[in-house]
């Protein structure tokens, strides 16, 4: 009886091992792609927004800046851009600023920018992006990318591709400014 | 406790703790797509322009998990001026749905199209444009390259 009550034990104990396992490695293979997480101070970059008026990032100092690049040919960043402005929506008011700049014709950025809802500064540039990714630490020329910026103009993290909603929101709540 | 019905429950508990990943497709997927993103010279590569047997030869390779678009690839002959193209033989490539852009055809694996001349005349410099993404993970901004033809015999 008692060998009975102790194997028992150890199953539901080895089956609790596994269970936990088994989603330590199910949350490592679903982690986004980050690229990396340097802290270095962001470069000023200076991009045309849609009245064709040049916009500093300096200018959103003092929050946290989610820089977003995104196309309106890129179906992931269209994918991505409507759980951002909820996030938008819910951290604004505790000093979180996206800020998406479009490499992207001026007319097709108007159209669609507003078809999107967004809510945020929207950029807009062509060689000017390429250069304004590369200052911010592109290496891939790819789209999404994003890149957050804390409230001191440190740049603390990188990323291609979509953002997984709970992470974004995790990496939001470290990094927002005091008070 | 029956020894075979511990080994079964641990066999369940293996099974279900790893049902998350498997049903969002994280196990399934290979590891390249889903975790590392290519530089787009790695996603797609341009392969040598060659003239052989009469007909410019253009070819692309997309990495596992990268497509190309149709209608986003286009050659132009940069010398000799004036020498334009024939039709190429692009096939129509396979169809894929895309939530924002509706169907659109694209190239998963290689894109090869040949183009005639019409005097038979060898290009010396094209420049090819081709635009892609990486399934559901990014897109690469448009991509211009210029190549020098090289003659096969």
């Amino acid at each position: 009886m008692r060998n009975s009550a102790i194997q028992g034990l150890t199953i539901i104990g080895l089956c609790v091992v596994a269970a936990i396992g088994g989603f330590a490695v199910y949350r490592y293979l679903a982690q986004p792609s980050v690229i990396d997480q340097t802290a270095c101070l962001a470069p000023e970059i200076t991009l045309n927004d849609l009245n064709a008026q040049p916009r500093k990032l300096s200018e959103w100092r003092g929050k946290l800046v989610l820089v977003n690049f995104w196309a309106t040919w890129c179906a992931p960043c269209l994918h991505e851009i409507p759980m951002l402005l909820e996030i938008q929506q819910q951290y604004g008011a505790r000093g979180l600023q996206i800020v998406g700049p479009a490499m992207d014709d001026m007319e097709a950025v108007k159209t669609s920018a507003p078809e999107l809802g967004i809510n945020y500064p929207v950029l807009v540039g062509d060689t000017e992006i390429v250069t304004a990714m590369q200052a911010l630490g592109d290496t891939l020329g790819a789209l999404p990318y994003s890149v957050l910026i804390d409230a001191n103009g440190t740049i603390v993290y990188r990323k291609h591709g979509e953002f997984d909603r709970d992470a974004l929101q995790k990496l939001i709540e470290q990094h927002l400014p005091a008070g | 406790m029956n020894p075979r019905i511990g080994s079964l429950l641990i066999v369940a508990a293996l099974a279900l703790s790893a049902q998350p990943a498997i049903a969002d497709g994280s196990l399934l997927q290979p590891r390249e797509q889903s975790d590392r993103i290519l530089p787009v010279d790695e996603a797609f590569r341009v392969q040598p322009a060659l003239w052989q047997n009469g007909q410019l030869i253009i070819g692309i390779d997309a990495a596992p998990g990268c497509y190309l678009y149709r209608d986003k690839f286009g050659v132009v002959v940069l010398a000799p001026a004036n020498l334009v193209l024939g039709k190429s033989d692009l096939r129509a490539g396979e169809t894929h749905h895309d939530e924002h852009f509706g169907e659109v055809r694209v190239f998963r694996d290689r894109l090869l199209a040949r183009y005639k001349t019409p005097s038979a005349t060898p290009p010396q410099k094209v420049r090819i444009r081709y635009q892609g993404c990486a399934e559901n993970l990014v897109c690469y901004p448009p991509q211009e390259r210029v190549l020098t033809v090289e003659t096969v015999r």
